[in-house]
Parts: C-alpha cells; structure tokens; sequence
C-alpha cells in the first residue's frame, strides 16, 4: 500500500500565471517519456522481477516518480490557477481549456493523450532494465528541452532537480543490471529469460 | 575489457561510496552525491541561494528543512537498494531516519501533522482535542500563492 507524507519532493512556488509553459510542462506529467509514465512502467515490471532486490528498487523508484508526478502536476496548476480567457486564447491554451477548463489532464505538449502504450513491460529482466536505462535518458532530454526553453528561475528550479534525478536512477537501473548479470552466465546472457524459465539450469 | 563488460549487452559502473553533500547542497543538486551531480549548461550554478529558499517564514523555513532530511533519505534509499552491504551508508539511514522523526513530530506539535504518525504525537500531547488536524495546514500543491 502506499501512505501520503502532506509536502511536495521539491518545494514549488510560481508566481506568475503562464499557460503557455504549462502547456509545455504537461507533457512531463502525460507524455511518452512523463512521470506518469515512468511510475507506472516501474510499478507495473516489479512483480515478475526475478531478483527481489530489484523488484524494491523499482518499487522505490516508481514511489519517487509519483512524487514527480506530484511536482509537476503542481507546476501546471500554479502556472494556471489564475488563468483568464485572454491569457487562454493569446497562449494557445484555449483548446485544452475547452476540454478541461483549467484542471489537470495527462496529455502530451503537443495534446496527446496519455496512454499505456507509452510504457513498456516486457517481461523480461535484461529487457526491462535495457528499456528503464532507455527512459531515464528520454525523461532527461525532455528536461533539458524545457530548461533551453523556460527562463524564468521559479520554474526552472524544480525542472533542474527534476532534471538531475533521472541521471541518479540510470546509474541505479545500470547497477541493477549489472547484478541481474551477475546471476546470469556471462557466456550467454541470452540463453533464457530469468524471469519466465525459472527452471533451467544457468551454467 | 574489464571484469564487468561483456559484448552485446550494456554496462555501467557499480559506485563506490565517497561521502555525501550536506542536506541543503542535496536538494539543490537533486542528489546526494557530488559524483552523479552532472549539470546541464544552459542552467545557472548551484551555489547562489534559490528561490523556494528565499524571504521564509520560521513553518516555511522548517518544511524545507524535511524536504531536506527527506531527501537525503530519498536518495539514500535507493543507493542502499543495489549496495544493500554498505556499512557507512547503512548508519547514515539509521541517523537521517532518527532526524526526519525528530523533525516531523516537531513539525506536528507546531503547525500541523504531514504524515499519520504525525497525528498520534498531536492526540498524545492533546488527548481531549476535537480538531480533526489532518484536514489542518497548507496544502502540498498550493505553494507561495495560497
């Protein structure tokens, strides 16, 4: 189960109302490479982890990323809590706000809805644990997109320490590999999936 | 080709412990470690003051001190999850855990429970209180604003 702690990761405090970096920003909360997406990725590989050690590191991972979630939901409400219609339509913000007046809605920056298509669970350790190296690099490309983007200090503080957080999970991803191949053969990582034939014999 | 790397599959270092930053340096770099800290060029250095650190009131001022403590734990947390033998790191748990607590309860007593153990400490001083005091205090995603 999991229990609420009342406070954010990162404090986030945004001044200025901005829907048009809201827009931008949403993209970290429903997008192919969002928090949403890599919370749920991590949350849903676990189970069928072979090792348990990293069947706990994804938990914790995927705890953290609900927290990210959390951060950047918050950003996009702060950027839009005093939102005019004026602001809506000169920003671009105004189909959004048609569906979704200013509440939050997982969605890409360019509006594509969230979808568990944007994540992937394999079922297989080497492959999931490829794939989780894979989207910590995608989740940092998108931040450093948005902070070539976005100027202004209040918003780009958490972005950074958002930012500098997918660096800290690739290692752990990496140092999990590493033990799932220490498990394995080293003359042939691939002679079976570890975590579907349980059976056969390594080496 | 070292022990560790093998063709056609992906390597990465297993790390080594070499001390942590300070709780504060911590959470403005996002990490615990100095070694994983790697910036982006576009953005400014980390050793001027934020702004979320900035013109705080004593309850502002302790919230960002358990966004601190909770972060090095965080961070901690999930080095220990792959270095599950490390001794130093273990005691550094042990003594951040201890400090988060301190600071929590201490928290409660003054402003408002952030988590339900928090609760127990305001009923334990304050048996006869009718103050549902989890709906009490600033809501997480508010922030300067509210």
């Amino acid at each position: 189960m999991w229990v609420y702690e009342k406070r954010l990761q990162y404090p986030v405090n945004i001044t200025k109302t901005c829907p048009k970096t809201a827009q931008l920003i949403i993209s970290q909360y429903g997008g192919p490479d969002g928090e949403l997406s890599a919370s749920m990725r991590y949350l849903a590989q676990r189970y069928t982890m072979p090792d348990k050690r990293i069947g706990g590191l994804l938990t914790d991972i995927g705890t953290e990323e609900l927290a990210h979630m959390e951060i950047i939901c918050a950003m996009v409400y702060q950027l839009t809590k005093n939102l005019t219609i004026e602001e809506a339509k000169t920003a671009g913000f105004d189909a959004y706000y048609i569906d979704h007046t200013a509440a939050l809605w997982p969605q890409a920056a360019a509006g594509v809805p969230f979808t568990a298509k944007e994540f992937q669970s394999k079922g297989d350790a080497i492959t999931d644990l490829t794939e989780n190296l894979a989207a910590e690099q995608k989740a940092r490309t998108v931040y450093d997109n948005l902070l070539r983007m976005i100027t202004d200090p209040e918003i780009r503080e958490p972005l950074q320490f958002l930012r500098a957080r997918e660096i800290v999970h690739f290692q752990r991803f990496g140092e999990a590999l590493e033990r799932t191949k220490d498990a394995l053969d080293s003359r042939n990582f691939y002679y079976c999936n570890p975590e579907f034939d349980k059976g056969i014999k390594l080496s | 080709m070292g022990k560790r790397q093998h063709l056609a599959i992906a390597s990465v270092p297993i790390q080594e412990w070499n001390g942590i930053y300070d709780a504060e340096h911590a959470l403005r770099n996002g990490t615990i470690f100095g070694e994983l800290n790697r910036p982006f060029y576009v953005t400014v250095t980390n050793d001027e003051t934020l702004t979320s650190e900035r013109n705080l009131n004593p309850e502002q001022e302790m919230l960002l001190q358990i966004q601190r403590v909770g972060f090095v734990l965080d961070d901690l947390r999930l080095y220990l999850d792959t270095h599950p033998e490390d001794k130093q790191a273990l005691q550094l748990l042990k003594e951040m855990l201890g400090q988060k607590r301190r600071l929590m309860r201490e928290f409660a007593l003054r402003y408002y429970p952030l988590a339900e153990e928090c609760m127990e400490v305001i009923y334990k001083e304050n048996p006869e209180s009718e103050c549902y005091c989890w709906a009490e205090g600033k809501i997480p995603w508010e922030g300067a604003c509210s």
